[in-house]
């Protein structure tokens, strides 16, 4: 039964991101330019690499939201933990069973939820402290700016990693919200130096000017006048930054110290395989193989935002 | 930099005190330990007194180099690191040449053969190991190179059956055949990095007008790329290092985990294990340390690289 209504996923899957993949291609050519977001999105899919990749990280979502029917067993129920222990990948267990005799398969399917969300949430609070201290910084400028800004070097010259290793060994059980809170409380120095750069210099613009003459507000200005100017050197560090944070997650959890078990985190999977090593590769490899598949998707569909939003780099910069 | 070490101890003394449970409590769970033997520890530890004197005596211990005494290898935290802080190094270091070399290489290649197979290939192979976790690779390379195939040894820093009188000779080269698979590890991952921006920052240059006046005065495009491009493509490449360096000793951290390679990460792994506080908060105030002592490396090497900023 879930066998059955995995494999239809599947196939109905491939065939919508395909169609979906044609029709877009069509509509990329023909449609005339709308506004900022939709002319950049048109970008992204024009070009081939960016656009596998966002069709990438639709399948991951995709995967992560309706895991339940893409995923062929529970990956939490251990069905016969002597007779399917650690069966080698074969056409009942594609990716083999784990030392509980749990499907890898589904694991890796079900550990999408936690990446992606983690990552994504991490983000979204890196993304807000960061715009809103390097808008602060920026806009206030003088001595302010100057000791805002020394904080941030020093911040950023401290292994995020040691830190947050040292945080949650120190907390013990962290639930998965306060491992959001704590990795986008460490992931936003870098984004808040590029807002604050990118407010430094519209700050002394015209439309500044006008929207200060005409009796705006500070916040008003910074809000409504700067901001949206700002967020576009923000917005490629965040998607490249997803990746990291894939990859922090992952590697916070292989320690044995991010998302408990047994829910399923691609991390800890690879941290229960590495104890079955050498003889068994098949708990540790797979999802490792699917970090590497989300964080390409994330890193290319980042290049790929970076050549929409800024058209100098993209005859010449690091693309693939 | 002294800014950095304040912001880590700082970061430190908050994470231990905001932490829940008290550390007298957890070292004496014994319900048997009357209350006023535990109040008599906390006074012996200055647990008693107010948040700010704490915090002084702190920030002083850590001036002074002293970083606590280690519960779990019953000797001064201090030991510990100074026997593996050099193994951090040597990894870190040996990568780091390794990498540089074959880094720039590769991004200088492909930025002369732009958008040939070549550059397409490598692009797509460093793209690939610029997104690979440190810790995956590791443990996939630590498979093909140890198990697999069984080229060289599995984990360490030395050979267990090794005699106690082997010659200095013997010991550097058994040092050294530990050495190479963690190594190659992280030097991949750096490379790739490396890589990528070297080709960016040398189709950067490319641009410029001091190459299309040396094209005009005709030199040979290999001379171009070489005495003009390459020199200056060399300096964001500087700066890069001085940023990757956090990443790197934390990278360094878990492939050490993984290779049982004796140093700074290695130790983090097994403080983890045993819950050895005092040793985990060290060491996010030492590797603070390296990745200092090594920016400020790196801005001596752009002063020396870079004749303007010479007087």
């Amino acid at each position: 039964m879930g066998l059955a209504v995995a494999v239809t996923m599947w196939c109905g899957l491939s065939a919508g991101l395909y169609l979906t993949s044609q029709r877009v291609r069509r509509m990329a050519r023909s449609t005339p330019a709308g506004g900022p977001g939709e002319r950049m999105l048109r970008h992204l899919v024009s070009v081939r690499a960016p656009r596998h990749a966002l069709f990438a990280i639709l399948a991951l979502a995709a995967m992560a939201v309706f895991a339940p029917w893409f995923a062929p067993y529970n990956p939490i129920a251990q069905p016969d933990a002597i007779g399917l222990q650690s069966l080698p990948p074969s056409w009942t267990h594609l990716f083999g069973t784990d030392e509980f005799s749990r499907d890898v398969l589904s694991r890796v399917i079900f550990g999408t939820r936690i990446s992606l969300s983690v990552a994504v949430l991490a983000i979204a609070v890196a993304a807000s402290i960061g715009t809103l201290y390097g808008a602060i910084a920026g806009y206030c400028g003088g001595r302010a700016d100057t000791v805002m800004m020394r904080a941030i070097d020093a911040a950023l010259a401290i292994p995020q990693l040691l830190l947050l290793v040292a945080a949650l060994a120190l907390w013990q059980h962290v639930s998965v919200t306060a491992l959001v809170v704590l990795i986008g409380a460490t992931s936003w120095f870098h984004v808040s130096r590029l807002v604050r750069a990118d407010v430094l210099r519209l700050r002394r613009q015209e439309l500044t000017l006008a929207a200060v003459a005409l009796g705006a507000s500070p916040w008003r200005v910074l809000w409504r006048h700067i901001l949206p100017n700002a967020v576009t050197s923000a917005i490629v560090a965040l998607t490249l930054g997803i990746g990291n944070i894939i990859v922090l997650e992952a590697a916070l959890s292989f320690l044995g110290l991010g998302v408990s078990p047994p829910t399923p985190s691609w991390g800890n999977m690879i941290h229960e395989g590495f104890a079955q090593l050498p003889g068994r590769w098949w708990p540790s490899i797979f999802p490792g193989i699917a970090i590497v598949v989300a964080v390409i998707a994330f890193n290319v569909l980042g290049d790929g935002v970076r050549d929409a939003l800024d058209p100098h780099s993209r005859a010449d910069s690091a693309e693939v | 930099m002294v800014l950095t070490m304040l912001l880590a101890t700082s970061a430190t003394f908050l994470l231990i005190h905001a932490a829940p449970g008290d550390p007298v409590q957890a070292a004496m769970s014994n319900p048997n330990i009357s209350e006023s033997v535990r109040a008599r520890w906390r006074v012996a530890y200055g647990l008693d007194r107010p948040l700010p004197e704490q915090y002084g005596r702190y920030l002083a211990a850590v001036a002074r180099g002293e970083l606590g005494f280690s519960i779990s290898q019953h000797r001064p935290v201090r030991d510990a690191l100074a026997d593996a802080l050099p193994y951090t190094i040597v990894l870190i270091g040996v990568a780091l040449l390794a990498s540089f070399g074959a880094g720039v290489t590769l991004g200088i290649l492909q930025a002369a053969r732009r958008r040939s197979r070549f550059d397409r290939i490598v692009s797509r192979i460093a793209l690939v190991f610029y997104s690979v976790p440190d810790f995956w690779l590791a443990v996939v390379i630590l498979l093909g190179f140890a198990y697999w195939i069984r080229l060289f040894p599995v984990g360490g820093s030395r050979d267990p059956l090794a005699l106690p009188s082997e010659t200095a000779l013997s010991r550097v080269r058994d040092l050294a055949s530990h050495l190479v698979l963690p190594v190659l590890t992280l030097a991949l991952l750096t490379t790739a990095g490396i890589a990528r921006y070297q080709r960016a920052a040398m189709l950067e240059e490319a641009h410029r007008d001091y190459v299309r006046t040396a094209r005009a005065k005709g030199a040979a495009e290999r001379a171009i790329l070489i005495h003009h491009v390459f020199r200056n493509a060399l300096l964001p490449l500087i700066t890069l290092l001085g940023l990757s360096l956090p990443g790197l000793v934390a990278g360094a951290a878990l492939i050490e985990s993984v290779f049982s390679w004796p140093g700074m990460g290695f130790l983090t792994v097994n403080a983890i294990g045993t819950r050895d506080y005092p040793m985990i908060t060290a060491i996010v105030i030492v590797g603070s340390g390296v990745v200092c002592v090594g920016s400020l490396l790196a801005d001596v090497l752009y002063v020396i690289a870079d004749p303007r900023l010479r007087d």
